[in-house]
């Protein structure tokens, strides 16, 4: 008996472990929820805060790690391959001699660098603002269309941070007995 | 009870926060005892929440491979396994209820430490405290030294759950339900797999078979032995423990004033007969009649029918007087002759009479059928004058004729340890031919003999079997290792077993806190 439920718990153990990784801890920061939040505690000094309100098609996340020293996201594509695509949010961005894009949203600059667009394409993409920004760093395996990257590009949120701060006090009033 | 309280714990707070409105609720409270925490913060303070916070990972990864190295270095395999599952678990456990909560840091507050993921629970609280618990239930032996530990234990989670508040980036219940987490896994897996009672933590080399004899165990042996046996005994003790490597042996008196020999044999006897059988079959190949045991009353059963088949063979063994189930299946105990007054071949003079007797009795060994298997200094007594044969339990019916040649090889060094190895010789040539002899003698090597005798011999330092070859007619040396599919197979799975399981270890080091940057 005792060896049964050694092996038992040895199972149940490796079993459990599916997933372990600090890598997963975090679904894809959606737009809504409360990974939202965690994403904006992870540069608090961010004015945006990203998020995606859904993956495309074709796209899956492979790992998300949110921490005090910034979010990472790895997508992985059934066309660009694995990590085709990592996303970054960090409190500052060196973007070197990365070209200046036309500017779609106040108090966001854009810029990028493509190293490569044949056979494999590879580049750094960057959302600046105050406080924080968002690297997209993109490399597709051989053959596969650059277009992709605005696929997800254009996935991608950018929050006020003072709308999650405003949920948030929402929030907290309601849970509150005498004010809710 | 206790375990199964702390889980509730956990619990309950993973229904409250996974329900919104509860869990808002209570992050609102909970966030006002973080800011009144943040009201008391101080640069010197802040500076040394930070260290502490920085020191949990230290602390956890020491703990945790100070307990791999001391079970290893003790052969506490079980306790290894048990300690690693747990530390595995935790980390699932705690990975798996952050996910599905997925709360957030304490918002609105700044947050002066380091952090990963989400809130709910506090992973490296948890890993501390599963790392710790699990090294003092494997390394501290059960006792006042352990209770004063739990203290120690309990102070540095308090320090450091106090560290990660103030800091503000666990709430309290974050700290609690992984204090919880930490601390019901580890001792709900050691209770269930490894037990105290039967998996002691002690730090005697070799001795890990014995038992301790305490109240509850005395009074299940005196009332065995009086319903079992009719003899009603006044006194148990332990006798010889520091001899014996197996059985727990024990000296019963009874009330008309007579002593006997018991050996008390538990589960753990079992599986360490399956493992060192195992481990032989590794390392020689299938070494004959070397099937473990599956059940422990057979295993005794097998004992006390070895010394009753040795009686009536008119080999000189001590009568048994039965066997006493203490707990079926788990506990029983040999009960029989005492030899009062007898010592170790080793400890007592050799003379030609005793040597010829000691031969004799092989000779009786072989025309039986039979062999000892584990002839030793330790297992070959003394008793009024006349050798007496202790220990049958590797003994063994319709042996191999390489067998019944070890017992002579073994016999031949453990009577010339004592005297001389061409008195010896010239005495043997008497009972056996000179091609059984040679045959013994081409046997004596590694595995055949047993590790006391092998000790004895390097003591000894007269080169007693290097003598024995010299006098010996040139005899082919006998192949020990023996290749079988079964062999391969058991290899191979044991490679692939050790691979990977210290595979998934090393993958998942960082998660369980043994990695400590």
């Amino acid at each position: 008996m005792v060896k049964i439920r050694g092996a038992v718990a040895v199972v149940v153990a490796v079993g459990l472990l599916a997933g372990c990784s600090e890598q997963e801890s975090a679904p894809v920061p959606g737009c809504d929820g409360d990974t939202a939040v965690l994403v904006a505690e992870s540069v608090p000094g961010a004015s945006l805060v990203p998020c995606f309100t859904e993956v495309p098609a074709g796209w899956s996340h492979s790992g998300v790690l949110i921490s005090d020293a910034g979010t990472r996201v790895e997508f992985n594509s059934d066309r660009a391959g694995d990590d085709a695509a990592v996303l970054q949010f960090q409190d500052s961005c060196d973007v070197g001699e990365a070209v200046t894009l036309p500017a779609r949203e106040d108090g966001v600059d854009r810029f990028e660098r493509i190293m490569e667009v044949s056979p494999s394409f590879r580049s750094d993409r960057y959302l600046v603002f105050d406080g924080g920004c968002v690297e997209w760093q993109f490399h597709f395996s051989p053959g596969s269309p650059a277009s992709l990257s605005v696929e997800l590009s254009v996935a991608l949120q950018l929050l006020e941070r003072s709308e999650i701060e405003e949920r948030l006090a929402e929030l907290a009033a309601r849970g509150s007995p005498e004010e809710g | 009870m206790w375990g199964a309280g702390t889980l509730a714990v956990v619990a309950v707070c993973f229904v409250v926060l996974v329900n919104d409105g509860a869990a808002r609720w209570l992050t609102v409270r909970e966030l006002d005892l973080l800011d009144g925490l943040e009201n008391l913060r101080h640069a010197w303070l802040t500076d040394l929440a930070r260290f502490v916070q920085d020191s949990v990972g230290w602390v956890t990864a020491v703990a945790g491979w100070a307990a791999i190295v001391v079970s290893l270095w003790w052969r506490r395999v079980r306790q290894l396994l048990v300690l690693l599952a747990g530390l595995l678990a935790v980390a699932a456990i705690s990975l798996g209820i952050a996910r599905t909560v997925a709360r957030p840091r304490p918002f609105g507050l700044e947050l002066l430490g380091e952090w990963v993921g989400f809130s709910h629970p506090s992973r490296p609280i948890a890993l501390l405290v599963a790392a710790l618990v699990g090294a003092v239930l494997t390394t501290v032996p059960d006792g006042r030294l352990r209770r004063r530990v739990w203290v120690g234990v309990a102070a540095v989670v308090v320090v450091a759950g106090l560290a990660e508040l103030y800091l503000g980036v666990s709430y309290l219940t974050d700290v609690l339900a992984a204090i919880a987490i930490g601390t019901a896994v580890p001792i709900l897996l050691h209770r269930a797999i490894a037990p105290e009672r039967v998996f002691p933590v002690r730090y005697r080399r070799g001795r890990s078979a014995h038992v301790d004899l305490d109240d509850e165990r005395v009074d299940a042996i005196v009332t065995g032995v009086d319903h079992q046996l009719g003899l009603a005994v006044s006194e148990v003790r332990t006798h010889g423990l520091e001899g014996s490597a197996g059985s727990t042996p024990l000296e019963l008196r009874t009330a008309d004033g007579q002593r006997l020999f018991a050996k008390l044999y538990a589960r753990s006897h079992l599986r360490a007969d399956r493992y060192y059988k195992l481990w032989r079959r590794l390392l020689y190949g299938r070494l004959e009649d070397e099937y473990h045991f599956t059940s422990l009353r057979r295993f005794v059963q097998y004992e006390d029918y070895m010394l009753l088949l040795m009686a009536a063979n008119e080999i000189p063994v001590p009568r048994t007087h039965g066997i006493v189930e203490l707990t079926p299946e788990r506990e029983y105990l040999l009960v029989g002759e005492f030899l009062e007054g007898a010592v170790e071949i080793g400890s007592a003079p050799v003379d030609v009479p005793l040597i010829d007797e000691a031969l004799g009795m092989v000779r009786r060994l072989w025309n039986a059928g039979l062999a000892h298997r584990d002839i030793k200094p330790a297992n070959v007594m003394v008793h009024d004058g006349h050798i007496r044969l202790i220990d049958v339990a590797f003994a063994e019916v319709l042996p191999s004729p390489w067998r019944q040649a070890v017992d002579l090889a073994d016999m031949l060094l453990v009577l010339a340890l004592r005297s001389d190895p061409d008195v010896v010789w010239e005495r043997a040539g008497l009972q056996f031919t000179a091609d059984e002899l040679g045959e013994a003698v081409a046997s004596a090597r590694g595995v055949t003999l047993p590790s006391q005798l092998r000790t004895e011999l390097r003591r000894d330092g007269r080169s007693l079997l290097e003598r024995f070859k010299e006098l010996a007619p040139r005899h082919e040396p006998i192949r020990l290792q023996r290749w079988s599919v079964a062999r391969v197979v058991s290899l191979l799975a044991g490679v692939a077993v050790a691979v990977a399981g210290a595979s998934l270890v090393a993958a998942n080091a960082d998660n369980i806190g043994l990695v400590p940057w």
